[in-house]
């Protein structure tokens, strides 16, 4: 260390001014056993002089803020990034707790200040995104709802823990949504670390990263901008692209599917009881629609949840994951037209099946005409115990109008023009309303089993 | 006394064995030499007629070999010294009270060359020479509290830019050379004006050393008494 020599001319307390052999008056801290008139050597940084020390100091400080922010940054072992619409990027160390979170447009950045996301783990972390996205209505049941994970594991020496799979993101984000009644195209892919890294460079997550590439592929381009900032929703309509076939031809590892309320309920094609002409007919379109849907792109509005691919290209997915739809029988609005539909077993319960399905049968289009009534009045209360009417009816029309198979394939569409039905949903009126509906469709039902037993019967 | 400042860089070549030099110097000190030896015996002296000044001429001599320059002690303060020193002790001796005893061991003693008499002597050294800083430093720190400067205001605008003190040493050079000084020490002010013409120097570097300008100037005026804090003020090599 540089030593200024000096000669002391004033002692106050442990400091004093030294005057130094090139004539220079310093103020400095001085050494145990100075007397004034004696000669000593001071350390450079002793001096007193506080200037060149902040300037030091807040250099250092910035470097080390660099340094902490390259070491923290290196430290994930894996990230997660997430499209509602906010795009957001976890950070997830070998723990798997979430060391760092950056939104990645204006309302990811928004959405991660509401989040204490630091040293959490990554299912927790999650769970607290999509609740938080829900809470700001980025998932609404009303809307047409596309959420996109990708994983990208950046260490591929370290063992990265099972809660790091593409299973396992893909359960945890499905929870919230489930939870809250919220339906949604769920996709959660794999990338490669190169395809984050060429993400970053524009700004973006990996999923989004995906589409603008093989929407190129097709010859589609998508701007940067549009594509940070955009809906994918949006993108999709406006560049005639599919987001989840997207994603799915980079990896075919990715799991997607639906998840919804419909979900909860029954398909027809399991109940076995039913075998009336219309549902087997039923049953026959939908395998219709699946290998029609060529772009593998398989959904169907009644619960089943798919690996891309599974059913039509089997392009090398992990196999079918096809959940049988668990009946947590929470009373729901759809359900009250049909009573008890979900619970088969007891005699009772199976007559009213039938009922249910009979009046499907009959009413197919006379229900049909209801709704776009209802629809074109702005009375977008009833959705919910129409939409299964509204299904089944569609079923029906593509069934005779292969035209429709589009409008099948993207329900959710549908759904976006009935509007903010999910807010009145508690009214007494709505309840009223209801109410007055339902008795309706009952005594409609009980018309049904006086005139048409033999029909009944026979099927 | 008159002795410049190069004294240090000349008893070097002097060292080394050239005994020209060594004879200029002592006959440019002698001035300075008789004056230090009067100053001590306390009337002015004779060189024809006093023994004072010869022992003092013997003992400036002695300065130059004995002269340590990484002592950090200025020759003409180490000289001054070693004068006083010597003429002290034969003052001793030659005083009837203490014409007998330790004296007379003591001068004994000083012309021995073992390791312990040189201990000793730079410690009897540096002993004289820091009493001798800290009188003139309450000197000085009397003087500038006078002019209303203190040694942390120093601290606080002496700059940090050697040329800059360059500049501002210029400047006090061009005070005590014009004889500036004493109107300075009557009004406490720097005649800027007449520095700023004098020397060319801007009049806010003037302002803005004002108080190092006032110090430094105090110093080089009563250059004789502040030998060792002169040491520190290092004239730039370009004159006024």
């Amino acid at each position: 260390m540089a030593l200024n020599r000096g000669l002391v001319m004033e002692i106050k307390g442990g400091k004093g001014v030294i005057l130094t052999r090139d004539g220079r008056f310093l103020k400095v801290r001085l050494p145990k056993g100075a007397e004034i008139g004696k000669e000593v050597n001071i350390p450079k940084t002793s001096f007193i002089s506080y200037k060149p020390l902040m300037a030091v100091a807040s250099l250092l400080v910035a470097v080390f803020a660099w340094f902490a922010f390259q070491m923290a940054t290196p430290a994930a072992s894996a990230y997660v990034a997430l499209d509602i619409n906010p795009s957001i990027e976890l950070g997830v160390d070998n723990k798997d707790l979430v060391v760092s979170a950056r939104g990645l447009n204006e309302e990811g950045k928004l959405l991660i200040n509401s989040i204490k996301y630091k040293k959490k783990p990554l299912d927790q972390c999650l769970s607290e995104i999509i609740n938080s996205a829900i809470q700001s209505r980025y998932l609404s049941p009303e809307k047409d709802n596309l959420i996109i994970a990708t994983v990208t594991k950046t260490d591929q020496h370290s063992p990265v823990k099972k809660e790091i799979s593409v299973d396992s993101i893909y359960t945890v984000i499905r929870q919230p949504i489930k939870d809250n009644g919220i339906k949604a195209e769920l996709v959660v892919s794999e990338t490669e670390p190169k395809v984050l890294k060429n993400a970053r460079k524009i700004g973006t997550t990996p999923g989004r990263y995906l589409i603008q590439q093989e929407a190129e592929k097709k010859g589609i381009k998508i701007s940067n901008k549009d594509l940070r900032e955009n809906k994918i929703r949006e993108l999709e309509v406006s560049q005639h692209i599919r987001a989840a076939e997207c994603i799915n031809n980079a990896d075919p590892g990715t799991i997607s599917g639906w998840d919804d309320k419909i979900n909860k309920k029954p398909t027809f094609e399991k109940n076995g009881n039913n075998n009336n002409s219309a549902d087997s007919k039923n049953k026959m379109d939908q395998k219709d629609l699946k290998t029609k849907n060529s772009n593998g792109f398989t959904k169907d509005n009644y619960g089943t949840e798919k690996k891309y691919g599974s059913d039509t290209k089997n392009n090398g997915s992990k196999g079918v994951k096809d959940e049988p739809i668990k009946n947590n029988i929470k009373p729901q609005k759809g359900n009250n037209v049909f009573i008890n539909h979900n619970d088969k077993g007891t005699p009772e319960k199976e007559a009213d099946k039938l009922k249910a399905d009979k009046l499907k049968d009959d009413l197919g289009e006379f229900n049909w005409s209801v709704i776009m009534t209802k629809n074109k009045m702005g009375l977008n209360e009833f959705t919910e115990s129409e939409n299964e009417q509204y299904g089944n009816q569609q079923e029906k029309n593509k069934a005779q109008d292969p035209d429709h198979v589009k409008d099948q394939e993207k329900p959710g569409r549908k759904e976006n023009y009935h509007g903010k039905r999910q807010d009145s949903a508690n009214e007494p009126g709505y309840q009223k309303e209801l109410e007055t509906i339902q008795d309706y469709f009952k005594n409609l039902i009980k018309g049904n089993e006086n005139n048409n037993k033999p029909r009944g019967e026979t099927n | 006394m008159l002795l410049g400042d190069q004294f240090e860089s000349r008893i070097a070549a002097i060292k080394k064995g050239d005994k020209v030099s060594r004879e200029q110097l002592i006959a440019e000190a002698k001035p300075f030499i008789a004056a230090v030896t009067g100053r001590l015996c306390g009337r002015s002296l004779n060189w024809e007629s006093d023994d004072e000044l010869s022992i003092g001429l013997i003992a400036f001599n002695e300065a130059i070999d004995r002269f340590n320059i990484d002592q950090g002690v200025p020759f003409t303060a180490f000289a001054r010294l070693v004068i006083r020193s010597r003429v002290t002790d034969y003052l001793r001796r030659e005083s009837r009270w203490n014409k007998v005893d330790l004296a007379s061991q003591d001068s004994a003693g000083m012309l021995d060359n073992s390791a312990d008499y040189a201990a000793s002597w730079d410690q009897y050294v540096s002993e004289i020479v820091d009493r001798e800083r800290k009188e003139e430093i309450q000197i000085f720190s009397d003087k500038l509290k006078h002019l209303g400067i203190s040694f942390s205001d120093l601290a606080n605008v002496s700059p940090k830019h050697k040329d800059t003190r360059e500049t501002l040493i210029c400047a006090a050079q061009f005070i005590v050379q014009s004889n500036f000084y004493p109107e300075l020490l009557k009004n406490r002010k720097l005649p800027l004006k007449e520095i700023a013409i004098g020397t060319g120097i801007s009049r806010k570097v003037l302002e803005r050393g004002r108080k190092y300008i006032m110090a430094v100037s105090t110093l080089l005026y009563y250059r004789d008494e502040f030998i060792y804090l002169k040491s520190y003020i290092k004239a730039p090599q370009r004159g006024v």
